[in-house]
């Protein structure tokens, strides 16, 4: 399982990537041949994968599934399961990477690739069209993060084992999740501007386009998740029945209708071929809990640590340059599951 | 599968960007300047047109508002605006009241639409007009100095016309330059002085114009021209941004003044860039607000301590801005380290009788009339020398590194410049402080 591995070994060593490439199993040839052949692409790529993972868990600490990629408890990997939450984990992997080499390239790290384009395509033409349109309000001009290099790159890449497979749910599933954790990216995109005018101020502005803050888009993605859409295999297509939670409304139950799952509408949504697994089987003693102590802890009960902190409080700024502040002691209380 | 075909199909992506930056911004930057050059070449043609003194307040008056309004987002509203702070002013002026209460009371006008803007969701747009409204506040304040100074309680409408003119003056009022009362006439007044001294006016600008452009094709494409390898590179990478963002909107200025017939200079980035002391970088900064600060708020010296005087002065220049908190530790910071500088450069140069003071000996008759033992051109004196050039340097990268893209158009949160300057363990200050300690102590 290549991500898995991929991961393993990323977070050991990450300097050297001509021997990681080797180093790396259940990677397919073509993977190895693009890695040795980028070296400096694939630093860029894993640094991407491994933000997303760690993103993945920051995002997730607070549920029953804190985004384990290996569990001792369940038997398998969360991943080898078709569940929503590996929708999730493929979607902000591939996000990830796409995010990483973007930025990458806009920054001028790695020489096969540079800046993005701008909206409007590029030339005069379009700067002149979007000034004439907006009046003096902005132009788009400038270095946009290069997110379409990232996603080709990492379409090539990271699809590489799903698209050789692709005849299988499994892999139409991962490349579609793959997909929208994509293009969920691009429609994240925000306007950067450089101000242009005396002392710092804003006169006339050029702007160009930027990934958002990765934890952002994660939380987004947690959204999309939270609705992901379960599918069957129909005939080598995966199929979204009219979906469940639609039932309540009396009206689209009638239209019992199947809808593909490469159309319109789900270009966008996440989707899983089979439940989740009881992530209570997961030994979760002495994880800290939070506020959602019954949930993740599954009825096992918790137990609460009372700590004395000290924290900088009554914070004050005082003229000129200094920000004073009391330390306080403040009582924290931590949950911990049993 | 489609490997192979598909894998050069990314390489193919490569070309290209950084023409295409460049000639975005490029593109983007000349159309500005083009505008504000149509307004130049307009002005410079209406000067020498004979028409009545009413006649000719009237054109300048509805040219500026329309420049205003040709410049920014919400039209009319920057109109009035803009109108209504000379309104205020002026009328204030031949009222006779002092030049520093025009001064205060034009700052409270800003910060309160400041906290308008602030309150209607819409901090861009004060930070859009911002930088016209400041240089606008510098040209009333300067009107007021002069009324107060010519103190005739007859109200002349001659004289009134001029001061019109000078605020009203619509090359100026988007990029600036400020110029003062006398610059300002001395310009406007210049006959014409040959086809050939003209030419060569307008080849000198040109040149600016391309200057200007290319630093702003830098300024913004500057990750294309620059691989940073370090967090360090990086922060030299934004400063530069900024300031080569900022020397833009000088050399382009440069130009419109030439284009006019003046020789005021408005900066040269090469005296900025290796600038002897952080006390050069500062008044080579913007020489045009230097003088009007110099003029009206240092020399006045409302303390008895330079410290204190150095401290007012930017606080002045940081209010002019607005309450921008990320301004006014940037100002009062470089406040610091120029000061802190000089006090103990001269402290140097008097102990030890080296040329090494912050401002250089000057020049009388094509020779340094140094009274020091060591001049310039002693190997001492040049080490020391060379070492406040890199200093002032690397202080050109700690208070510019602040001003990163992701806020600047929406204005920068509270804490940002402390955490930056953090990563640098507020190295600035510290030396600031060993200097401040040294100069008691040598």
């Amino acid at each position: 399982w290549w991500l898995l591995s991929k991961t393993d070994t990323s977070s050991a060593n990450s300097g050297s990537s001509p021997i990681l490439c080797k180093n790396v199993p259940g990677l397919t040839p073509q993977q190895k041949r693009m890695c040795h052949e980028n070296p400096n692409i694939i630093k860029y790529l894993i640094s991407g994968l491994r933000s997303a993972l760690h993103t993945c868990e920051y995002t997730f600490q607070r549920e029953a599934w804190n985004c384990t990629l290996t569990l001792p408890g369940v038997g398998t990997s969360p991943l080898q399961i078709a569940s929503r939450e590996s929708a999730y984990v493929y979607a902000i992997s591939a996000a990830g990477v796409s995010h990483s080499l973007a930025r990458a390239c806009s920054k001028g790290l790695i020489d096969d690739c540079g800046c993005g384009e701008t909206p409007q395509g590029s030339g005069s033409v379009a700067v002149s069209q979007a000034s004439s349109r907006s009046s003096s309000d902005f132009v788009w001009a400038g270095c946009s993060d290069n997110v379409k290099f990232g996603n080709t790159f990492g379409r090539k890449f990271v699809d590489q084992y799903d698209r050789q497979h692709a005849t299988e749910p499994r892999s139409q599933m991962n490349l579609h999740n793959n997909r929208v954790g994509r293009r969920l990216l691009v429609n994240a995109m925000n306007k950067e501007c450089k101000c242009h005018g005396v002392s710092g101020s804003c006169v006339t502005k050029t702007c160009w386009k930027v990934m958002p803050k990765f934890d952002e888009f994660a939380s987004r993605l947690h959204q999309k998740y939270q609705l992901a859409k379960l599918v069957t295999n129909n005939d080598q297509k995966l199929t979204v029945r009219s979906s469940p939670s639609a039932g309540s409304s009396g009206r689209s139950e009638r239209f019992a209708r199947n809808m593909d799952a490469s159309s319109k509408q789900m270009r966008n949504e996440l989707i899983y071929l089979d439940a989740s697994p009881n992530y209570c089987a997961i030994d979760v003693k002495d994880r800290e809990c939070g506020e959602n102590c019954p949930n993740i802890c599954c009825g096992r009960g918790w137990r609460t640590t009372r700590e004395i902190v000290d924290e900088p409080c009554h914070c004050q700024f005082v003229w000129c340059c200094e920000v004073k502040c009391k330390t306080c002691k403040k009582l924290v209380e931590r949950n911990y599951c049993l | 599968m489609d490997n192979g075909h598909g894998y050069e199909e990314f390489e193919l992506l490569e070309d290209g960007s950084l023409g295409e930056c460049s000639t975005q911004v490029a593109n983007a930057t000349f159309l500005t300047i083009s505008k504000l050059i149509c307004l130049v070449v307009a002005f410079k043609f209406i000067k020498h047109i004979p028409i009545s003194t009413t006649v000719r307040v009237y054109v300048h008056v509805f040219a500026s508002t329309f420049t205003v309004m040709w410049f920014s987002r919400n039209h009319l509203q920057s109109a009035i605006i803009y109108n209504m702070f000379s309104l205020i002013s002026l009328a204030l002026a031949i009222k006779q009241f002092s030049g520093y209460i025009i001064l205060a009371g034009n700052i409270s006008l800003l910060i309160a639409l400041q906290n308008f803007c602030r309150h209607y969701r819409s901090e861009d747009y004060f930070l859009s007009i911002r930088g016209i409204l400041m240089i606008h506040i510098m040209r009333l304040t300067t009107v007021a100095f002069n009324l107060e100074k010519a103190n005739s309680n007859k109200f002349r409408f001659v004289q009134f016309s001029s001061y019109v003119e000078y605020i009203y003056f619509p090359p100026f009022i988007i990029f600036g330059p400020y110029l003062s009362f006398e610059q300002f006439f001395k310009m406007r007044d210049k006959k014409w002085t040959g086809s050939e001294n003209e030419l060569g006016f307008i080849i000198q600008s040109l040149l600016a114009i391309f200057n200007a452009i290319t630093l702003a094709i830098i300024s913004s494409c500057h990750f294309e021209f620059f691989e940073p390898s370090s967090q360090f590179m990086e922060d030299a990478l934004t400063a530069m941004s900024f300031r080569f963002s900022h020397y833009f909107v000088c050399l382009s200025t440069q130009a419109f003044v030439l284009m006019l017939g003046s020789d005021v200079v408005v900066a040269n980035p090469l005296n900025i860039e290796f600038s002897r002391s952080t006390l050069q970088t500062v008044s080579e900064w913007n020489k045009p607000f230097h003088t009007f600060l110099h003029e009206n708020i240092f020399k006045r010296r409302l303390f008895n301590s330079t410290a204190c005087n150095v401290f007012f002065t930017f606080a002045v220049s940081s209010l002019l801005h607005g309450l921008d908190f990320q301004m006014t530790i940037t100002l009062l910071a470089l406040g610091f380290i120029a000061y802190s500088e000089t006090v103990f450069r001269k402290r140097l140069s008097a102990r030890y009788s080296m040329c090494v003071a912050a401002k250089a000996c000057p020049v009388r008759s094509n020779s340094l009339s140094c009274k020091h033992r060591h001049s310039n051109k002693t190997g001492r004196a040049l080490i020391i020398n060379l070492f406040f050039l890199m200093l002032s340097m690397y202080h050109l990268v700690f208070t510019g590194m602040t001003f990163t893209d992701d806020y600047s158009a929406i204005g920068y949160p509270f804490d940002h410049a402390w955490k930056i300057w953090g990563s640098h363990y507020y190295s600035s200050f510290m030396i600031s402080f060993l200097f401040l300690a040294l100069s008691k102590i040598i």
